[in-house]
């Protein structure tokens, strides 16, 4: 039963580590003008509207969270067994406690 | 359309937090309990009954609300900036980045009610659950929150 839960629960953390990671570091090569309708790789002129890098994070989130995935389908049985079905919640709580630490200037 | 849309993301998202909350209750109890009084009926759902419901209106309340989302940087960040209401800004962002982490927990959360045994990884089924149940309360309070915010300003 764990052989599938490991790799579920490997897409979880890093798809979370890797969507806000790209947050926090900027990191969006597309960026989508929601006023324009347009998807740009490039930074458009301020009449363009506000940018948004929602979507693109979670492109890259997901990208990064089943090839990890997959890559997990190959790790050794025993590691399944050990920490499969923990890491499901221990690194989204992680990254929760991240976001918080991160959003705080918003309340203060 | 987009007024519509904001409704029924809404109304998912109030049978999703009614669904989701049950489950992380009835997933903390260890014995069986009789239904005498509401509270004890609360603890004695089958939680397993609830994770495809769950699962479905989670997905869904989320296409919407990506659908709307660009609306409110449009409409609303805007005027929350104006107004210096920071705080509401960040609780948004702190929304849309937790709803999205609720998202990629799907998988082993389903896996995890629907394929392991109720009686193995207890501990991890019920702390998954709470996560979610957590995010899924955060982000409907933020989520209404903001809309009557819009509608003062």
């Amino acid at each position: 039963m764990m052989n599938r839960l490991f790799p579920l629960a490997v897409f979880t953390s890093v798809f979370a580590v890797v969507y806000y990671a790209c947050f926090v570091f900027s990191y969006t090569p597309v960026r989508f003008y929601p006023l324009m309708g347009e998807i740009s790789t490039q930074d458009l002129p301020r009449t363009a509207g506000p940018a948004m890098g929602w979507f693109t994070w979670i492109v890259i989130g997901s990208v990064a969270g089943l090839v990890a995935g997959i890559a997990a389908l190959l790790a050794p049985k025993n590691m399944h067994e050990r920490i499969g079905a923990h890491l499901s919640w221990i690194v989204p709580a992680g990254v929760v406690v991240w976001m918080l630490w991160v959003e705080k200037h918003w309340f203060m | 359309m987009i007024t519509v849309l904001l409704i029924f993301h809404g109304l998912l998202a109030l049978f999703l937090i009614g669904a989701i909350t049950h489950q992380a209750i009835g997933v903390w109890k260890s014995k069986p309990i009789p239904s005498a009084t509401f509270f004890q009926s609360l603890v004695n759902v089958r939680g397993g009954t609830y994770t495809n419901v769950v699962t479905i209106l989670y997905v869904m309340t989320a296409i919407i609300g990506g659908i709307i989302y660009p609306s409110y940087v449009l409409d609303v960040k805007g005027n929350l900036a104006d107004a210096q209401i920071n705080a509401a800004i960040g609780a948004f962002e702190l929304k849309e980045h937790f709803a999205i982490v609720g998202l990629a927990m799907l998988p082993s959360y389903w896996y995890l009610w629907k394929k392991v045994p109720l009686t193995e990884q207890v501990l991890a089924r019920r702390l998954n659950t709470a996560l979610i149940a957590l995010m899924v309360w955060t982000t409907l309070v933020v989520g209404h929150v903001i809309n009557n915010i819009k509608g003062l300003i």
